[in-house]
């Protein structure tokens, strides 16, 4: 992979005044473990650590650099992997009650592994006959007001932020130094908005032309993580990973 | 056969699922083994064929359209039910589990739940249950019967199976994790 240096320059403190987008609280240290390891094909029984840790920080790392703040949690999270493959390198302390090597991964796998059964779970409810959704009773069912944000369907935000380092790197130019003003990435959104809405839908990479600047570039990604964070727009991926930008359905909530 | 026809026009009347107890309680006049048997032959007559159908859910009866029709019978509607992944994952979390306080919830999930709990108790999918008998005693959250009326359930023992075993406990359940 292109080092990242050559994609885009680390932040610096000069960069007071320049928009970020903070990734939200619906995109946690785990769904970024879970998506490195299905994307690297890792066991989660036995989790490579070495690995899992060297690609999450990597991360953290391209996150930083293109403008997306995280939560506390994700550097948490960093440490917790570092500490536990720090411990993976030296002798396991032998249990004295039962004589067995405590493994230091259990620490993420555990949590890594409750969260898919979680993940399982709720793609289960979600499949099941839902009121107001596939059957519907007669006057208005109770469910209050949808007071949730714009979501992902299938497409996190980590399958986008992959799309868009592979499209940096098709762009071999100077080093991209990341600096944009909120109102830049507002106006992005709103022509975006129109452009899809015309377009009735378009491949995530025709939002990049490839006479664009870098800069550019920058700006309509930032710009299309914060329509993905409104819920104006949706996003499908086929089973070749090229992602689809689309309008979202007229008249949903 | 009346008592038919009059659980019928309960059923459609009421304001949520009827359990058959109510029923009984409703229908004085008449002896439990009849409500019983009417309600098994309204069963029956809704079988198949109809655009609604009688489901048994949250515990009580309650007539629903036909899931088929759901393309149709949407345009009718002004609003159709929107879950987040968060959404879901969350009251997966609890349903399985419960009841669990926001603390348990968050280490499941990995991220913060403040907000979506929120959410989710306004629209009476969840409910706080009591508190844990902890320093500090945070709230339990726990599904409620609107949950089941959503999602199809007659109680939580009809939740469907996970894949390696009933429950969501891993192996690792017990080791320590950090705390945020």
């Amino acid at each position: 992979m292109t080092p990242l240096s050559d994609i885009v320059e680390p932040t610096t403190t000069a960069q007071a005044g320049g928009w970020r987008v903070h990734l939200d609280d619906y995109e946690g240290p785990l769904d970024l473990l879970l998506h490195l390891v299905r994307r690297g094909q890792m066991d989660v029984m036995n989790v490579p650590i070495a690995r899992l840790t060297a690609d999450y920080l990597a991360y953290l790392d391209f996150m930083e650099r293109v403008s997306i703040d995280t939560a506390g949690t994700f550097a948490l999270m960093a440490a917790t992997l570092v500490h536990i493959k720090s411990r993976a390198l030296l002798p396991a302390p032998v249990d004295a009650a039962e004589g067995d090597e405590e493994d230091p991964r259990g620490e993420i796998m555990g949590p890594l592994l409750d969260y898919v059964k979680v993940k399982d779970a709720a793609e289960m409810l979600r499949q099941r006959e839902l009121l107001d959704r596939d059957v519907f009773i007669r006057g208005q069912a109770e469910l209050g007001e949808e007071a949730e944000e714009g979501e992902l369907s299938t497409v996190s935000v980590f399958d986008l932020l992959d799309a868009f380092r592979t499209l940096l790197e098709t762009r071999r130019e100077e080093p991209l130094l990341v600096e944009v003003e909120q109102e830049t990435v507002q106006e992005r959104v709103g022509r975006l908005s129109l452009v899809l809405s015309r377009s009735g839908g378009m491949p995530f990479r025709s939002l990049f032309p490839g006479g664009a600047t870098r800069r550019e570039v920058i700006i309509t990604f930032l710009a299309l993580l914060e329509m993905v964070k409104g819920g104006m727009v949706r996003l499908i991926q086929d089973e070749g990973g090229e992602i689809t930008v689309l309008p979202p359905l007229a008249g949903v909530a | 056969m009346e008592l038919k026809r009059i659980i019928e026009g309960l059923i459609f009347a009421a304001e949520s699922p009827l359990a058959e107890e109510k029923l009984v309680q409703l229908l004085p006049e008449h002896a439990p083994e009849d409500v019983s048997a009417a309600l098994r032959a309204l069963e029956g007559d809704f079988g198949t064929g109809r655009g609604i159908v009688l489901r048994r859910v949250a515990g009580g009866w309650q007539l629903r359209t036909a899931p088929e029709l759901a393309p149709q019978v949407a345009r009718v509607r002004n609003q159709t039910l929107k879950l987040s992944r968060a959404a879901l994952e969350t009251l997966a979390s609890v349903a399985y589990r419960q009841p669990l306080t926001r603390a348990q919830i968050e280490d499941i999930r990995g991220v913060d739940c403040g907000n979506l709990l929120r959410a989710l108790v306004k629209r009476k999918l969840l409910k706080i249950a009591g508190r844990k008998e902890v320093p500090g005693r945070p709230p339990l959250y726990a599904t409620t019967k609107t949950f089941l009326e959503v999602f199809d359930l007659d109680d939580l023992g009809h939740l469907p199976s996970l894949a390696e075993g009933e429950s969501l406990a891993s192996p690792f359940t017990g080791t320590a994790r950090p705390r945020a």
